[in-house]
């Protein structure tokens, strides 16, 4: 009688347990499948990985407005320096997003952290490009079932800006195409929305507009007078630092390895020695001089990066920018006199590793001395500070290698 | 012999202890890791929220799993810690016990020296490795009555375990058999470690010695590959902790894994070796 009372009460609590996980189980697959069906109603645009996405919203604030609109973020503990970045008459452009990525061909793609992670390094991915910078708010992302929906608010910087253009551009591309970049980092994503409308959408004449809006940065508004303004510029003196390019090849890992030991640890845990992403890796060695520091401190941000270190020959507090989840590791401050001769190591994907295609394009016929040349010259020219020549790098390989593909395009239409 | 030695492990004061703590730490587990999952998702719109607590995507049984606990101070504790001595607790210290006030005498008398070793090792092994695993399938189990099995996302930052990590494969794509092939890992080497415990009998040192010995050398061989990170990033690692808790991430493979129940197991059969030969009747 007791063995069967214990073997009843062990197949009753067997019971319990399978029903509960089946429902659990039931349960998520019909909150899901309702989300996904209420999205796919939305209506969508599909980026490169086959996630889908859709612009819900996009709005122009005064700073101010901007600020006293979102008075629920705590600015002072959250944004040591946004305060400082948005200034008087600034625009901030803010982006809704919705994201599905059910039918992504690489699923964690569109969970990239550096979207994701938008939560939590809220400020310190500010962004200065120059003439637009990014505050990179993920404000009211949620995610559920597959779909999110995230804010991502541009700050436009007042010179040669002005509301009545910005809204004219934005009530001009009702169907603004997100294509996220290597990363779909925000600062690819709002330049990939800006560029890609123009070759998707529009017109060549369209596209010179969007170049104009970068006149500050590239000082002409074509490729090729870009190109051309490079060669002239051995040296900058923007934003803040003055440098000079020392030299710029590419390095194996080993190499790397050798140059900072620990490097290896963190290209393992980055998954850089899998075959689908060391395929299409490039180390490259740049070793710059900064020259002077003229504006103090000068802001270098270490967010979004896709290389893995910089060092300095006398510093070590340049090491290991690739935390972005670390706040405080991707702001850098500098001072003058910090820093006079650094080695960084870049890691870039060339492209992103899941279109093959324009990788190919890229490594066959594009990564020569020269061209890495070009691409660091290319940072000075925007004028980035120190610690965020990778970065820019990075976004300037990638920026080239659309902007190419764009006229490409353009020519075979 | 076996089977008495079994029978009396399982009925064991000390196995009752040791079961009566490891559910306790359990259960804090479980309810402080449901509270936490509970609170993250409308802490994703405060901005406020701490850098660890990005969760975007659907919370996974996983993350309520204590096997995989990277968040609550009782998952760390118990796999750090605790988990040589629960293992040990049992029986590992019968043996010092029974020869230390002569009982032991009686049955090798009856069935002989190897034999009587072999029933310890034997008993000590299963209700070390038991005594661990019963509250992670416990633990388990009520994850799953709470979430659904989804995968997680190592990119996202919602768990240490990547794709690149010990059978990060299988956790990818089968999430639940991950969870229940390292809760086998771990009764495996609960085992060998309350095993080795016993094994530390040879060195005629206090039951107490033998109690907390495995996890002072666990916590010590930590200690020292944390001054040599290098060491850890070409994979060597034998500390006993990185095995049985995915929360280690990639600081194992399968050669630390057969690496570490190597030594130990050699380890207990030079032992038993030397302890059949030893006090010979």
């Amino acid at each position: 009688m007791k063995k069967i009372i214990i073997f009843a009460t062990i197949l009753i609590l067997v019971a319990v347990f399978a029903i509960k996980v089946i429902s659990v189980n039931k349960d998520y697959k019909e909150n899901k499948a309702e989300a996904e069906t209420k999205y796919a109603s939305e209506g969508t645009v599909t980026d490169y990985f086959g996630t889908q996405y859709k612009i819900l919203d996009a709005t122009i604030y005064e700073g101010e407005a901007y600020i006293s609109k979102h008075t629920d973020f705590d600015w002072e503990k959250n944004l040591d320096y946004a305060i400082d970045f948005i200034r008087e008459g600034d625009l901030i452009l803010e982006f809704t997003l919705g994201i599905d990525i059910k039918n992504s061909s690489d699923k964690t793609r569109a969970y990239e952290p550096n979207v994701i992670r938008t939560v939590d390094d809220t400020w310190s991915t500010l962004f200065d490009f120059g003439m637009i910078e990014f505050l990179n708010d993920a404000e009211n992302l949620y995610y559920k079932d597959y779909y999110a929906e995230m804010v991502y608010p541009v700050l436009l910087s007042k010179e040669n800006n002005t509301k009545t253009n910005w809204e004219a551009f934005l009530s001009a591309k009702p169907n603004l195409e997100v294509v996220f970049a290597q990363q779909p980092s925000v600062c690819s994503l709002i330049l990939d929305n800006l560029t890609f409308v123009k070759a998707t959408d529009h017109d060549k004449e369209i596209c010179s507009d969007i170049y104009n809006h970068f006149d500050n940065i590239y000082e002409t508004s074509s490729p090729s007078e870009y190109e051309n303004n490079i060669s002239e510029n051995k040296s900058q003196a923007l934003n803040g630092i003055e440098y000079e390019l020392l030299s710029a090849q590419e390095i194996t890992l080993d190499e790397a390895v050798e140059l900072f030991p620990d490097f290896y640890s963190r290209f393992v845990e980055d998954g850089y020695n899998q075959p689908e992403k060391s395929d299409f890796l490039r180390l490259i060695k740049v070793e710059v001089e900064v020259k002077n520091v003229i504006e103090q401190p000068a802001r270098c941000n270490f967010a979004n990066l896709r290389f893995v270190h910089i060092a300095n020959e006398d510093i070590d507090y340049l090491y290991a920018p690739y935390g972005v989840l670390d706040v405080t590791d991707n702001l850098l401050v500098m001072e003058p006199g910090d820093m006079q001769k650094a080695t960084i190591i870049m890691m870039d994907m060339l492209g992103n590793t899941d279109n093959k295609e324009e990788c190919d394009w890229f490594l066959n016929g594009k990564l020569t001395p020269q061209f890495i040349e070009d691409t660091y010259l290319m940072i000075n020219i925007t004028g980035m500070s120190g610690g965020a020549f990778a970065d820019k790098t990075s976004w300037f390989i990638h920026a080239k290698d659309r902007f190419t593909l764009l006229e490409e395009r353009n020519e075979n239409n | 012999m076996i089977k008495s030695e079994i029978k009396k492990g399982f009925t064991s004061k000390g196995f009752v202890a040791a079961l009566a703590v490891s559910l306790l730490f359990m259960l804090g587990c479980e309810i402080w890791l449901f509270n936490y999952l509970d609170n993250i998702k409308p802490n994703l719109n405060s901005l406020n929220t701490s850098k660890y607590e990005v969760f975007l995507a659907d919370i996974s049984f996983m993350q309520a799993w204590i096997g995989i606990d990277v968040f609550s101070p009782f998952g760390m504790t118990f796999y750090l810690v605790l988990f040589p001595i629960i293992a040990a607790l049992p029986m590992s210290m019968s043996y010092s016990i029974e020869r230390n006030n002569g009982y032991y005498i009686y049955p090798i008398a009856k069935v002989g020296k190897k034999t009587y070793l072999k029933a310890k090792y034997i008993s000590t092994f299963l209700t070390g490795g038991t005594v661990v695993s019963i509250p992670s399938i416990i633990s388990l189990m009520l994850a799953l009555m709470k979430y659904p099995i989804i995968p997680l996302l190592s990119e996202m930052h919602q768990s240490p375990v990547s794709g690149n990590d010990f059978m990060g494969e299988i956790y990818a794509k089968n999430p639940l058999q991950y969870a229940i092939i390292y809760i086998f890992i771990d009764f495996i080497v609960a085992g060998c470690l309350a095993c080795f415990a016993m094994s530390l009998s040879i060195f005629n040192i206090s039951e107490f010695s033998m109690l907390v010995l495995p996890a002072m050398i666990n916590l010590l061989i930590i200690e020292l590959l944390n001054s040599a990170p290098h060491i850890i990033s070409k994979n060597i690692n034998f500390a006993p902790y990185v095995l049985v808790t995915p929360s280690s991430g990639g600081t194992v493979d399968i050669y630390n894994f057969l690496g570490c129940i190597g030594v130990l197991t050699l380890f207990n059969i030079v032992a038993y070796n030397i302890l059949k030969r030893r006090d010979a009747l």
